[in-house]
């Protein structure tokens, strides 16, 4: 990789190395690695007063609770994602069409949407509850059934909203399974479960955990469900420390354990799939000849697939509207359209900046593929395996230290001039983001041949000619698509927002989980629906490109 | 007048054991067709990339017109090199027409110089009436025309092809490779192309450069390396042969099919063992009386379409005999269980041993 530095060279081959597109990626690599740098430098340092109750008192909870979570969320999202799967790939049944698709859908909800929705369903006060109550005479205290602001409630809501990531891989990889080898199966006279147990789930298995540790990477990452649901995990104990404390340095070391799960997450990911590539069946891609279920068995499919729907999108969506109906004249006013205009601005803005970063690199790694160049790709997309609040603490230590500096050289003067601007919110989704830019861009790239740049260069073009005129106008849906996804997640993101956003200053996001944290959930109802929108054009965007790409 | 000068090229790519190109040399004359003939993996196609600059070489020096493209101090970039190049996939601009592909390469150009130069690429190429369509709408054939225009368009000082004619259907190959080489003599163009077919070689390359293992191991026209290949593997890649063994006895060359001339230049010491090639086809039937005939048994005939392939084993006294492959043009009527061959007159030539 650094072969360069050290051997001597032709210097004409230095070029590969040294050019303006590798510095513009080495500085945006060393840019999103550089809060993770300040996190680990910092682990190392004494804790204070602080660290010392934490570690006596709270610590042991936040690591029983986010186990637990862990495990909770990680059985279920396996269980809802590949029984859904299985069906609907394998089967055809009364609604199966609908239901490929519809089983996506609670993928456009943010947890802690879903989450304060169902509490409000389920509370004393909510219609369902006051009806039974007066008609049938139910009545099991706060909660409808069972109380819903708790551990359990907590991994039931995380399930609903993330299973869709293991339905996923799960659905495209049981469809590209070729048919052969359940026939295969089935000739040698085995049921089509024992089938689907003994051979496709095998096959599919390192698919599969990945998307299970995709899901609970999004766990690790939430700060909205537990927060609301009571559940004290790392990341709430991170704004506990910050801001209640006062102790960055307690923030900054449960940060470094956070990302220790992380790691761990992601290490357990990669070695369970090994070298463990299974190839699908090569030669001939028969799909698979759905067998029809009907009668009673069709109807079980049905409710089986219906019900992660039913709870996790359409039973909570029909909520919101109901409330925003109810609450528009109270919300719609000039504030929550300024509000709007807030967050889709700031959303707007950092997916063009991450776009245009994912798109840099991308074009390098392109004509200048190299270790080095790749390597730093790697770095410049580590961002998303880091959870929000450790991105902020990671940012937000080293910019307090610059700022008062500069007060300080200033005489005063100058205050806050980085921590608390858009800024510093800009270039932490950049952190946080850039890797949802970078994977559809680059995969867009990928698809357009390299002789169309060499024909281009050929012809007395130069790189940067070239990217302009032949590879951005081919890869134009890919960059919509990335510059799409960024928007969507900024638009819905919350920890690293609430930790970073300039004084007084709301987002969307923001304002639906305050209000849903100040028991006002029917106020918070017009903010989410705009959010689960946008959301769900993300979406059929993603289907869509699912389809063409066959995957 | 030569053009192009690739001098002691070399390059090893990264991660990799083995060099890629080897001392590799190659020059190119104004208006030749040159073919660099190998198999997948020889080097053919680096030796194509660092000419047009899409590889850095390792060490060498290369140069057109005198100018320096590549030494140790200098890189030239691609875009500033004047060389045209022909993609194997054709590369055309999908989201451009073929008059925009065309015009693409010539933005130095006046608004109506430009005009005229893809106006007479287009003529050149035949392509008429095709300059709305987009890539897609075009057949192979047709998307090559429009590959060689755009390349020939701003005049390339030289016009690289890599493996031109691979995606071309083999019905229409033949036709396609004589307008190819008929553009390319009518333009004057100096064109390098890369095939691992040796019927394009044959077809339409002035002269050929073969490639094994990175190095360069024959150059010349491709008539002169399909009768004397320099070494066996050369002989085997342009087609079926006999390849037998022999020693040098009394300034002749001692074989099972007896005593043959000894080609000029061949310089080896007696009792050292030679490889000699026979091309099936350097064989005719002969009469018992003809001089030095060579009776042969016939083990099998087999009818191959354009030509009958026979193999038969040879029984010259006092020799070892041999199995040889012949190729007749047309099975002759009556031949017999035991018949006579001959060697055409320079039809067989000395290989180097490797």
């Amino acid at each position: 990789m650094f072969r360069f530095l050290t051997e001597k060279f032709n210097p004409a081959r230095k070029q590969n190395y040294f050019n303006r597109w590798s510095v513009a990626t080495f500085i945006i690599g060393m840019a999103v690695v550089f809060p993770l740098l300040i996190i680990f430098t910092h682990l190392l340092k004494a804790g204070d007063h602080a660290w010392g109750h934490i570690t006596s008192n709270l610590l042991p909870g936040y690591l029983a609770n986010t186990l637990y979570l862990l495990l909770g969320v990680g059985f279920l999202v396996f269980l809802i994602g590949t029984s859904t799967a299985w069906l609907v790939s394998t089967y055809r049944f009364p609604g199966s069409r609908i239901m490929v698709w519809a089983l996506i859908l609670p993928i456009a909800i943010p947890g802690y949407i879903l989450g304060f929705t169902w509490v409000a369903m389920l509370d004393y006060t909510s219609p369902l509850y006051v009806y039974l109550r007066n008609n049938m005479g139910v009545e099991t205290g706060q909660f409808l059934f069972f109380n819903i602001l708790s551990l359990p409630g907590a991994i039931v809501i995380l399930s609903l909203s993330l299973y869709p990531y293991v339905f996923l891989i799960a659905k495209t990889w049981f469809t590209r399974q070729s048919a052969s080898i359940s026939e295969a199966g089935a000739s040698l006279g085995r049921s089509t479960f024992a089938v689907f147990c003994k051979i496709v789930l095998p096959l599919a298995r390192p698919a599969l955990v990945g998307g299970v540790s995709l899901a609970l990477m999004e766990v690790l990452n939430d700060y909205g469900v537990v927060s609301y649901f009571g559940v004290d995990t790392f990341t709430t104990g991170i704004f506990t420390a910050w801001f209640a404390f006062g102790s960055p340095v307690s923030a900054i070391k449960l940060s470094g354990i956070l990302m220790f799960f992380v790691l761990l997450l992601m290490l357990t990911e990669r070695v369970q799939r090994g070298n463990r590539r299974y190839d699908m069946v090569s030669g001939s891609h028969k799909p698979i000849l759905k067998k029809h279920l009907s009668g009673m068995a069709g109807m079980m499919a049905l409710i089986v697939t219906t019900l992660p729907v039913l709870f996790g999108f359409l039973l909570p969506v029909a909520m919101l509207v109901y409330w925003t109906w109810q609450t528009a004249h109270l919300v719609l006013d000039n504030r929550f359209f300024a509000l709007v205009q807030n967050s889709f601005l700031l959303a707007t803005i950092s997916s063009v900046v991450v776009v245009v970063a994912a798109i840099l690199i991308g074009f390098t790694i392109r004509t200048f593929p190299s270790k080095l160049t790749r390597f730093l790709a790697r770095m410049a997309t580590l961002g998303y395996a880091i959870p929000g609040a450790v991105v902020a603490i990671g940012i937000l230590v080293p910019f307090i230290w610059l700022d008062l500096q500069i007060s300080t050289v200033t005489s005063g003067a100058i205050r806050m001039l980085i921590t608390g601007t858009w800024f510093t919110l800009i270039f932490a989704y950049m952190v946080r983001f850039m890797a949802v830019g970078f994977n559809n861009v680059e995969s867009a790239m990928e698809k357009t041949s390299h002789s169309l740049d060499e024909a281009s260069r050929s012809l007395g073009m130069t790189n940067f000619q070239t990217l302009r005129k032949i590879v951005l106008p081919l890869i134009r849906p890919g960059i919509l698509s990335a510059a799409l996804l960024v928007f969507i997640d900024v638009l819905k993101e919350l920890p690293l927002t609430l930790i970073l956003r300039p004084f007084n200053f709301d987002t969307l996001a923001i304002r639906a989980f305050e209000f849903a944290s100040d028991e006002r959930v029917a106020e918070a109802a017009p903010a989410s629906l705009i959010i689960i929108l946008i959301g769900l054009i993300a979406v059929f965007l993603l289907n869509h490109t699912l389809k063409n790409n066959k995957l | 007048m030569k053009i192009l000068h690739a001098d002691n090229i070399s390059k090893t790519y990264t991660g990799t054991k083995h060099p890629a190109l080897e001392n590799f040399s190659l020059t190119a004359n104004k208006g030749e067709i040159v073919a660099l003939l190998g198999e997948s993996g020889c080097g053919k196609t680096t030796a194509l990339r660092i000419i047009a600059g899409f590889e850095t070489a390792d060490k060498g020096k290369l140069t057109i017109n005198d100018q320096t493209l590549f030494d140790d101090n200098r890189m030239m970039p691609p875009e500033k090199r004047g060389i045209g190049i022909v993609f194997q996939d054709y590369a055309l601009f999908p989201h451009k027409t073929v008059w925009e592909n065309i015009t693409f390469g010539l933005f130095k150009l006046s608004k109506s110089e430009s005009t005229k130069a893809a106006e007479e690429a287009i003529a050149l190429t035949g392509l008429t009436g095709f300059e709305k369509r987009y890539p897609h709408q075009l057949s192979g054939g047709q998307k090559q025309r429009v590959a060689l225009a755009r390349a020939l368009a701003p005049h390339p000082r030289i016009l690289l092809l890599d493996e031109p004619f691979s995606n071309i259907d083999t019905m229409k190959k033949n036709e396609i490779r004589e307008d190819v080489r008929a553009i390319l003599k009518k333009s004057g163009t100096t064109a390098i192309f890369v095939t691992h077919d040796t019927k394009d070689v044959l077809a339409i390359a002035d002269r050929v450069v073969v490639m094994q293992n990175g190095r360069n191991i024959q150059n010349g026209t491709p008539l002169h390396v399909y009768h004397h290949p320099c070494n066996a593997y050369l002989a085997n890649f342009f087609g079926k042969t006999n390849i037998l063994q022999g020693t040098i006895v009394n300034q002749k060359l001692n074989t099972p099919l007896g005593e043959l001339q000894l080609p000029e230049g061949i310089k080896q010491s007696a009792d050292e063992t030679i490889s000699v090639s026979i091309r099936p086809t350097a064989f005719k039937l002969a009469d018992a009386d003809t001089d030095g005939a060579i009776p042969a048994e016939i083990n099998k005939i087999r009818f191959m379409g354009e030509y009958v392939e026979i193999i038969c084993t040879t029984a010259l006294p006092d020799k070892p005999s041999a199995e040889i492959l012949v190729h007749l043009a047309t099975e002759p009527a009556n031949l017999q269980k035991k018949q006579y061959l001959k060697i055409g007159e320079n039809g067989y030539s000395v290989l180097n041993n490797d």
